[in-house]
């Protein structure tokens, strides 16, 4: 059993783990950035739905509540796809982690485990 | 033969006890959520549908105490209750896959002890990396994100109540700047605005402790396998009897 060349493939760094790691990041980052640009619309929602209906559907184009309803129906547009994106990344990770780095991390375990146990067997058995 | 249980710390011994009675509870109530709202949706979409078939002269004029505003009382609050709670019931259930992770960790750690006391070995405890334990408390800021969530979602329907128990034609529309249903109308779209982004960061902080458990189970793993090359290699250094 050759312990060094063994012990250097497990301390080896991982790439599906570096990949799972920054799929992670990204979906963190992606709703993070959900939730910001979230409080922004709440701001413009509440500013915008407080003036009185006769103003807002006599609101002409250029005003500024006629430019705080087209954000609010514009964000929310591109927002959805947005924070599925943001999860579909997340789970990415999660789906990497499970058939690539655990797989590969368990099938090295059980390796190293027949061959210490053929190593303690043959030395403590005879 | 040791029980790899026993062979645990005090405190995993103690958080496998909780997670081997909670995992299941967890996922049976959070799908028995889940399939309510899903009951519930579908009750409520007969309520819409019935509202829709009447006139638009008629659904604005209709006055409070009517058949027609109360049905529509009934299905704004909902729409803005029943998706908190269903994103509880989901965060119910991704507890319930991070306490399954958990009793695999644990598992294999009483596992890794068992091994290295019947090979006659020390019996050393593996390093701790910070992810394993973030994970468990990503778990319950997850779920308290989430019941919060839940918490504002039934101020919004209590909100939204209010509001649509009024004739459209008659009060809402003609409300005047500054009236109490302008600022109800605008505490309702806001909370709107921020409430549904705070129940994808609880949904994502419940999926980032699933990945931390997995990636602690993955340095679990390369742990042993470290400590079975260690256990080797002393055992090859040791003089012949």
């Amino acid at each position: 059993m050759n312990v060094q060349a063994l012990r250097s493939e497990v301390q080896r760094p991982s790439a599906a783990r570096t990949w799972a790691i920054i799929f992670l990041i990204a979906g963190l980052l992606v709703i993070l950035a959900y939730f910001t640009i979230g409080l922004f619309r709440a701001s413009t929602a509440g500013a915008y739905w407080a003036q009185p209906k006769a103003v807002r559907d006599a609101a002409q184009p250029g005003s500024a509540l006629l430019g705080s309803l087209r954000f609010l129906q514009s964000t929310n547009a591109w927002l959805e796809p947005f924070k599925f994106t943001g999860l579909a990344l997340i789970i990415s990770g999660i789906a990497i982690s499970f058939g690539v780095a655990i797989l590969g991390a368990l099938r090295q375990r059980l390796r190293i485990t027949g061959e210490a146990l053929q190593e303690f067997m043959g030395k403590g058995g005879t | 033969m040791p029980d790899g249980r026993l062979m645990l710390e005090p405190s995993d011994q103690r958080m496998y006890g909780f997670v081997r009675s909670a995992w299941a509870p967890l996922i049976v109530v959070g799908l028995l959520i889940v399939l309510f709202s899903l009951g519930y949706g579908i009750y409520t979409s007969t309520l819409v549908a019935d509202y829709f078939s009447n006139s638009k002269a008629v659904r604005e004029a209709a006055g409070p105490g009517s058949q027609i505003v109360n049905q529509q009382v009934f299905f704004e609050s909902t729409f803005a209750w029943l998706p908190g709670f269903k994103f509880f019931g989901m965060g119910l259930l991704f507890a319930g896959i991070v306490a399954a992770l958990a009793i695999i960790i644990l598992t294999l750690k009483g596992s890794g002890a068992q091994i290295q006391q019947m090979m006659g070995a020390e019996v050393r405890a593996m390093p701790r990396p910070l992810i394993s334990r973030a994970y468990p408390w990503l778990a319950i800021l997850g779920l308290l994100i989430l019941a919060v969530a839940f918490g504002v979602s039934i101020y919004q329907a209590v909100v939204a109540a209010s509001y649509w128990n009024n004739s459209i034609a008659n009060t809402l529309d003609p409300a005047p700047a500054g009236s109490q249903f302008l600022a109800q109308l605008s505490t309702i779209e806001s909370i709107e605005a921020w409430n549904v982004p705070l129940k994808f960061v609880g949904i994502a902080t419940l999926l980032t402790s699933i990945s931390f458990a997995l990636f602690t189970i993955q340095s679990v793993l390369r742990g042993q396998s470290m400590r079975l090359l260690e256990m080797v290699e002393a055992r090859g250094k040791k003089p012949a009897a």
